[in-house]
């Protein structure tokens, strides 16, 4: 009769599933500690909570301002935030795509869009963002030339004064 | 161990290899072929599906006719599919080439399981040979793909499997002596069930974290390579564990705990750093040498006869692959899809708060543009953009600040999209452990 090798591996028990655990467990939770589990992009803000309004005194940033505003006012009107509705008017396929994803027609988006243009001029007017004289500039513009035309005129003042910027305007009236 | 064995065991990892050996290559394969992430992800999935299901028939050929035979014809096949998909010009001709070869494939693992077991005496004994290459073969398939297609292009892949052809005088062997009958027995569901599970897992670790290093984070296929050998280096550390502790079942289960736990933690990274992959690859690497030789050797140490059985817990293996791949994969494409919206909005909320200039954002904004539209879908580069714009004197280092906080949205995004994927992969792994504790004891 021949007698086996006896079997020198040692018996598990407990201990390898137990470090297993243990191992798993301090990983998960330090990256867990570490952020693993908010680790995606920014949230988006609300634009109906209101934001800051600063006393500027350069045009470039009393005119980003504006936009700012305006849009925040229009994307809350419209129940979208303010960057879907900013990518929205940076091409006209953008924004026909967020009138069909958002089911806004033409006009209610002109309307909002104007709406939140006239109330952000008021607002800065109010803080003593801009001049009465800008002001008075830009808050027919808005009420009455199309919203595309004010949004290009708006995107190339850069370093531009009023009076410029108000003969821009009359020549675009249509 | 005789060298003809050292063959047989070499083109069984070889096959087994194939089951994902492409997976560095499919985000070339995806934008050579203009085709989308569920679609290219088919090359992959169909080389599974018909290898899960032709090996059991294979088995049952290669031990009715002349193992050493069937083995040559797979070999041929093989050979010659590899060369077809190697010549590929569309997605549907390299998919239908995939499916040949993995025919090929499962002739070549049946009859190799033959004829190891012919020279050992018993299927059982030659178990550990062709366990381990197809261990090997799996966990080394990514990273060998990687270094191709960095180093030549992903055509390379398969025409450099072509000489597979010159391991055919091993066929020219003389025949094996008898093989010992195994011991009849009932079928051992739970282990095969257990490889399907943990199969299904480990192709998150496979699949996605290839894609994520690729497409997600922008790393080269060689760098992704590097990155994801750590868990073949780590499987080679578990086997150390097996030697000293066997197949218990407790040891199986720690080889699921540690699986499903590494890729949990893949699921919650911290940051998009290639650093922080290595600890959850580390734990699968581990539990994977733990796992899968126990649940083999539980799935045919009862069967008869075993070269079928062992047949059995290939195509479980690979069966899970597909389950894996077929439900990760929308889980996956989806979150991308809803991530590059995220990405979108939190990049264009970043833009308008910038303390930059109206002009200089306008002009970012179209140069962005123009860079996601040449990304056709994916993830932008970001950094070409920054370098075409000219800022107002005294804004550089705001534009700078600004390129660096894009780029991490982006890399949140990447990071994020592939997050529930790996959680619900993570989740398969651990329901392996249902099977492994309540399958029978012995």
């Amino acid at each position: 009769m021949t007698r086996s090798a006896p079997d020198t591996r040692l018996r598990p028990g407990w201990v390898l599933p137990g470090a297993a655990i243990a191992a798993c467990v301090a990983l998960i939770g330090a990256y867990v500690a570490l952020g693993g589990a908010s680790y995606e992009p920014l949230e988006v803000a609300d634009p109906c909570d209101a934001r800051p309004v600063e006393q500027l005194r350069r045009t470039d940033d009393v005119l980003q301002q504006l936009a700012l505003s305006a849009l925040d006012g229009a994307a809350c009107s419209l129940r979208v935030t303010r960057e879907e509705l900013a990518l929205a008017l940076a091409d006209p396929d953008g924004r026909s795509r967020f009138l069909r994803e958002h089911r806004v027609s033409d006009a209610a988006f002109e309307r909002a869009v104007r709406a939140a243009l006239v109330r952000a001029v008021d607002d800065a007017e109010r803080v003593d963002a801009i001049s009465p004289l800008t002001a008075s500039i830009l808050r027919p513009a808005a009420e009455r030339l199309p919203v595309g035309v004010v949004i290009d005129v708006l995107e190339r003042a850069s370093g531009r004064d009023a009076l410029d910027l108000l003969g821009e305007l009359f020549d675009r009236a249509p | 161990m005789r060298i003809r064995e050292y063959v047989w065991a070499a083109t069984v990892g070889l096959v087994l290899a194939d089951s994902s050996i492409v997976t560095l290559a499919l985000p070339e394969i995806l934008r050579q072929f203009d085709a989308t992430v569920f679609g290219v992800s088919w090359v992959l999935t169909t080389f599974n599906i018909v290898l899960a299901a032709a090996v059991l028939p294979a088995a049952r050929m290669a031990r009715r006719l002349d193992a050493r035979a069937v083995w040559a014809a797979g070999i041929c096949v093989f050979a010659a599919a590899s060369l077809w998909c190697a010549l590929s010009e569309s997605i549907g001709v390299l998919i239908a080439g995939r499916c040949v070869q993995a025919l090929g494939g499962a002739f070549v693992v049946s009859a190799a399981i033959e004829l190891t077991a012919g020279t050992r005496g018993s299927h059982r004994a030659a178990a550990g040979v062709w366990g381990a290459a197809g261990v090997v073969g799996l966990a080394v398939g990514p990273a060998a793909g990687g270094l191709l297609t960095e180093l030549l292009s992903w055509e390379a892949i398969f025409v450099l499997q072509v000489p597979v052809v010159l391991a055919l005088p091993a066929a020219f062997a003389p025949a094996s002596r008898a093989v010992e009958a195994g011991p009849a027995g009932r079928l051992e569901l739970a282990p095969e069930a257990a490889l399907g599970l943990l199969s299904a897992g480990l192709t998150g670790a496979l699949f996605l974290l290839v894609l994520l290093l690729i497409e997600g984070w922008r790393n080269t296929p060689l760098e992704a390579a590097a990155v994801v050998s750590v868990m073949p280096a780590a499987t080679v550390g578990g086997a150390l564990i097996v030697r000293r502790f066997g197949h218990a079942r407790t040891v199986v289960a720690s080889g699921a705990v540690l699986v499903g736990g590494g890729l949990a933690a893949l699921g919650l990274l911290p940051d998009a750093a290639v650093g922080w992959t290595v600890p959850p690859q580390l734990l699968i690497g581990a539990g994977l040498a733990l796992a899968l030789p126990g649940l083999t050797q539980r799935a045919l140490s009862a069967r008869d006869p075993q070269g079928e059985r062992a047949a059995a817990t290939v195509a479980a293996r690979h069966a899970g692959i597909v389950v894996g791949l077929l439900v990760l994969t929308p889980i996956f494409t989806a979150e991308l899809d809803s991530q590059h919206e995220a990405a979108r909005l939190s990049g264009t909320a970043l833009l308008l708060d910038a303390p930059l200039s109206p002009g200089t954002k306008v002009d970012l904004a179209g140069e962005i543009a123009d860079q996601i539209e040449q990304a056709d879908g994916r993830l932008p580069e970001l950094a070409p953009a920054f370098r075409r714009v000219e800022p107002e004197p005294g804004a550089r280092r705001d534009l700078a600040r600004l390129a660096q906080d894009l780029e991490e949205e982006v890399d949140k995004a990447a990071t994020h999209a592939f997050s529930n994927a790996f959680l619900a992969a993570a989740a398969l792994a651990l329901a392996a452990l249902a099977p492994i504790l309540l399958g029978r004891r012995r």
